[in-house]
């Protein structure tokens, strides 16, 4: 039993920020929808305007004390009245969830990764669930992405990289997925290397599967999710997910990718965009389209026949390419977001 | 609660509480007080300000229905339950809670765990849950004496609640260790209000008989006596039928009420008490917490529970709204025997639990229960039992049929069993105490329950020095003599067997003309009357003696009477005492005027059927140790055997027998010795 000790501040959050209260699948009429990430991050900003200290003081609001807080429009608080009524849902499926070894976090957890507020900022979930090691998720490391259906080539290159980080003792990060991400993941843990999934897909089911559970209680690997821990798999889940990916590790790989299309591209060219992390993709002869096309567009190439030192590599080229570097990384001022 | 109903003390202090204050409360009042009067009360009050409904969570289908009945007659608030036994109106249900017009959504604990109520149900109640309430609280404890493992869930549950939710416990009967205990596991800030137990109208008796005969006895002379309607409790099912059966025979309009009935048989019985249609239930705790019936004039038991906890708890029913209600205790000897089986087996050994998470751990996606039960050696209900707690305790979880193991680790939690059994044993002390206790009787019981205001009560047969007369009849013993030698013990046929293949074993339904017909004991194994005399003849003498055979013949004929009468006997064979079934077997063949065959022959010899603890492996020990040799007439047969323990031999014989060609199988057994630890 992970008994969770929620705090006040946390349940509220937990409250407005995740769909755990909801119906999994079909929505009718008692859904409402938990506050985005944005959404919440704007509103605590106005919270700490009208002097509210804490995300607790909310659970003991009365519709008239919202009238102090600015720009609070009348179909956002209705959303938030009806998501705070719903304690007695959270209790239940908390208690489920303990039940099963899966632990909930919220942005206010020691073990909440900066990394996430720093690169996401306002877009940073506040809330995930998860099963394993917390600490996992401060580690960094390389994340190995990849299309759901690899070619050979693609699925060799993957599980050697991945191999290759188990013995240089880097971390193997993945969407945990069919395909590449799911290969790297399990190569790495067989090979006793740790690794964190980010999934988009339902942890309770994945979490019953005998492998990742030993590999989970051993201490190998750390999945988590910011969907309800029941939510299968799903494309729109999937793209929302594959930032998460990126901001948790130092480097990303891409095995191979579509062009244009398909999660990966649209995965790797929002990190471009937002400079999330430095990206490498697999380069040599007959490359998949999207590797070349992501290389044009300022990815690291990454010999596919790589040996040698594997962080060396990583430190060596990434720190070559200043451009490609988030500029804010060292700015405090704006963490302030995630503190009442 | 008319208009100008005034409030009790108390009662408006924990509304107030409650609805204003949103705290949690602890109230410890006794039955007939008004706790459900502040539920009801608060959620209409919460609802006016726009809360979702009560979650009222209480253990028993009785009291569901009573508070449905009350809260509706108030015309407060509508109330629903929401359970097994009303699945045709689920749907209606859940369109009604989804459009909020349900105050109150009665439930049992096993519910919360429910996958379609949780993850279904909840969710679409779109104001939320606005107010907990959880009834018998001192289940919560451990050191409750009757401590459900469903509310280790409820506790987890509560404590997770966020503030904006008020919660309300309440228990009848919770002495300061309870009353700690569940502060402790709810949290600090739970506000205990509590009030004086001593129950004036109830005028408490001891009885102390010698056995079971003068007990029927007393009870076939002074039910009759006693005004109105009441209850009689016993430990047991078959008491509960056994007693019942008795009082029929001596013209008392009595019924047996134990957790074998079907849930509309139940009610029926519940509402022909509650209405004076009948004089007394004869009953198990399966009639338990909450069962409300104000005129109730006497509570009788036939024999003495475990604490003195749950005798309060039981002799308080008794006189809710009444000048004058009985409390008589009768004790015996058996009494010690049958609590003590109960504390022994209330938990699983870590050895057992240990094998269980290995087997599901080891498979591929999970076990169902059948699964396990061939891979593990222990009893169908206590393997459901240990189940049940692993599933609480977050080690395995049950996704459809199928037992998964979690990512926790089990550690065995030795000490705190032990310190249960311990507690439950000095209980069982105390209760002897109380049975010889020379001062006020009401008085006892509230100490014991730690009551501040514990008083001598002027009403008890110590304190008014006279009673209901504590000696039965001589003529009435003998016949209850006589009853017990002649009750009898129905043996069910076995519906279904196990087939091994392919490595795996499952269950399969038994062909309708392969089944045994009905069967007979003619007592419990060990029990008085003749079960004595069976233990005796078995491991004393090596031979059953003549009065058995004699009242075997007479009770088949004269009692039983089967629809088909057998025209032959069988015996069931055995090569570790190859004489004694057969002998008798045969002498009762004499006595019956029918002739004996020695058709069935054990071909291997087996352990001995009593040291396999379930079902799968009972079968698997006997199932290919019998052949036929000779012929086999085509009539009805009387099979007989000596002890019957899970039926599989009997089983196994049957169809042996009917694949060789016989009639109809009727078995016929001396002694029921399955495990009578059921209730």
């Amino acid at each position: 039993m992970t008994d969770q000790f929620l705090d006040p501040d946390e349940q509220a959050i937990i409250l407005l920020c995740s769909s755990l209260t909801q119906r999994v699948g079909d929505s009718d009429i008692s859904s409402v929808n938990p506050l985005s990430p944005r959404e919440w991050h704007v509103l605590v900003d106005n919270l700490i305007k009208s002097g509210i200290e804490s995300p607790s003081m909310l659970l003991e609001m009365t519709e008239e004390d919202f009238i102090k807080v600015p720009n609070l429009s009348q179909s956002l608080l209705e959303r938030i009245l009806a998501l705070l009524k719903r304690g007695g849902q959270f209790a239940l499926e908390i208690e489920h969830l303990s039940q099963l070894g899966i632990w909930v976090m919220t942005e206010y957890d020691d073990s909440y990764p900066n990394r996430f507020s720093q690169k996401l900022k306002e877009h940073a979930p506040p809330v995930l669930f998860g099963a394993g090691d917390k600490s996992l998720l401060l580690s960094g490391g390389l994340a190995i992405v990849g299309s759901r259906n690899v070619d050979e080539r693609g699925a060799i290159f993957t599980e050697r990289i991945a191999k290759l980080c188990t013995e240089s003792g880097i971390n193997v990060i993945s969407g945990a997925a069919r395909g590449v991400d799911g290969i790297a993941m399990t190569c790495a843990l067989r090979n006793r290397g740790s690794s964190v999934g980010i999934l988009a897909d339902s942890l309770e089911r994945f979490i019953s599967n005998r492998e990742y559970r030993e590999f989970i209680s051993e201490g190998f690997l750390t999945v988590v999710t910011h969907a309800h821990p029941r939510v299968n798999f799903s494309i729109p889940l999937a793209m929302s997910r594959n930032k998460y990916i990126y901001a948790l590790s130092d480097y990303t790989l891409v095995a191979s990718s579509d062009i244009e299309k398909g999660g990966t591209w649209a995965g790797a060219i929002e990190s471009l965009k937002n400079k999330y992390t430095p990206i490498f993709v697999r380069d040599g002869i007959d490359m998949p389209a999207g590797n070349k096309a992501l290389i044009e567009k300022k990815a690291i190439p990454f010999p596919e026949d790589f040996e040698g030192d594997l962080s060396a590599f990583l430190t060596r080229e990434a720190g070559e390419r200043e451009d490609i570097k988030s500029e804010d990384k060292s700015n405090p001022e704006q963490m302030q977001f995630r503190f009442f | 609660m008319g208009e100008n109903a005034q409030f009790r003390d108390g009662q408006s202090e924990a509304i107030e509480n409650i609805v204003n204050k949103k705290a949690r409360v602890l109230l410890v009042q006794r039955t007939g007080w008004g706790k459900s009067i502040v539920y009801f009360i608060a959620t209409k009050m919460l609802r006016n300000r726009g809360s979702g409904p009560s979650l009222l969570i209480s253990p028993l289908l009785s009291l569901m229905r009573n508070q449905i009945d009350m809260a509706e007659k108030a015309g407060v608030i509508k109330a629903t339950r929401y359970d097994s036994s009303n699945q045709e109106e689920w749907d209606i249900l859940e369109k009604e809670l989804r459009r909020d017009k349900v105050d109150i959504l009665l439930v049992s604990p096993e519910r919360l765990a429910n996958g379609h109520f949780k993850e279904d149900v909840l969710p679409s109640l779109r104001r939320g849950i606005g107010f907990f309430i959880v009834d018998e609280a001192h289940c919560i404890s451990d050191w409750g004496h009757d401590f459900r493992p469903d509310y280790r869930r409820i506790v987890r549950i509560v404590k997770g609640l966020p503030s904006n939710i008020p919660i309300l416990a309440t228990t009848a009967t919770a002495n300061n260790r309870v009353i700690n205990d569940i502060s402790e596991q709810l949290g600090k800030n739970l506000i205990v209000m509590r009030g004086g137990l001593a129950r004036e109208s109830i005028r408490l008796q001891n009885v102390v008989l010698k056995d079971q005969s003068e007990r029927l006895a007393w009870l076939s002379e002074y039910i009759p006596k006693f005004n109105g309607s009441g209850i009689i409790y016993c430990l047991t099912i078959a008491d509960t039928i056994r007693v019942a059966s008795w009082l029929k025979e001596n013209g008392i309009d009595a019924h047996a009420y134990n957790s074998d009935l079907i849930a509309e048989k139940k009610q029926k019985l519940e509402d022909d008490l509650i209405n004076n249609r009948i004089k007394v239930l004869v009953a198990t705790v399966a009639l338990g917490m909450g069962f409300d019936k104000p005129d109730l004039s006497f509570v009788v038991h036939f024999q003495r529970p475990g604490s003195v906890i749950a005798y309060y708890q039981q002799v308080g029913r008794a006189g809710r709204a009444m000048e004058k209600a009985y409390g008589v205790l009768l004790s015996g000897e058996e009494d010690n025997d049958i609590v003590n089986y109960f504390i022994n087996t209330a938990f699983p050994s870590n050895g057992h639990l240990l094998k269980i998470i290995q087997s599901i751990e080891f498979s591929k996606d999970g076990l169902s229960i059948y699964e396990i039960q061939s891979a593990v050696n222990i009893p169908y209900k206590k393997l459901e039992q240990a189940l049940k707690m692993l599933e609480i305790d977050g080690i395995v979880f049950k996704k459809g049929t199928k037992y998964a193991r979690t990512l926790m680790q089990w550690r065995p939690d030795e000490e705190r069993i032990q310190k249960v059994i311990a507690q439950r044993r000095y209980e069982l002390e105390k209760m002897n105490e109380y049975v010889h206790h020379k001062g006020c009787l009401m008085d006892f019981l509230c100490r014991e329950l730690d009551d501040p205001e514990a008083r001598s009560c002027g009403n008890c047969a110590t304190c008014r020095r006279k009673g209901i007369p504590t000696k039965p009849s001589s003529e009435l013993v003998s016949k209850a003599v006589t009853f017990l030698k002649r009750s009898y013990i129905p043996i069910e046929p076995r519906k279904q067997c196990w087939i091994s293949g392919n490595g795996r074993t499952k269950r399969k339904n038994l062909n309708a003309d392969m089944q045994n017909c009905e069967g007979r004991a003619l007592c419990f194994y060990g029990d008085a009357g003749w079960g004595k005399m069976v233990a005796d003849c078995k491991y004393k003498y090596g031979r059953y003696s003549d009065e058995l055979v004699k009242a075997s013949a007479e009770f088949i004929k004269e009692t039983w009477k089967p629809a088909s009468f057998p025209t032959w006997v069988a015996a069931i064979p055995s090569l570790r005492k190859s004489e004694l079934v057969p002998d008798f077997a045969k002498r009762l063949a004499n006595e019956l005027k029918i002739p004996f065959h020695m058709i069935l022959r054990k071909s291997k010899e087996t352990q001995e059927q009593k040291l396999m603890q379930n079902s799968y492996y009972k079968w698997k020990n006997i199932c290919d140790v019998f052949e036929i040799c000779g012929h086999c007439p085509r009539e009805p047969v009387l099979l007989i055997d000596d002890i019957v323990d899970s039926g599989w031999t009997l089983t196994v014989a049957g169809i042996l027998l009917r694949e060789s060609g016989a009639g109809p199988v009727y078995p016929y057994v001396l002694a029921n010795a399955s495990t009578r630890g059921d209730y």
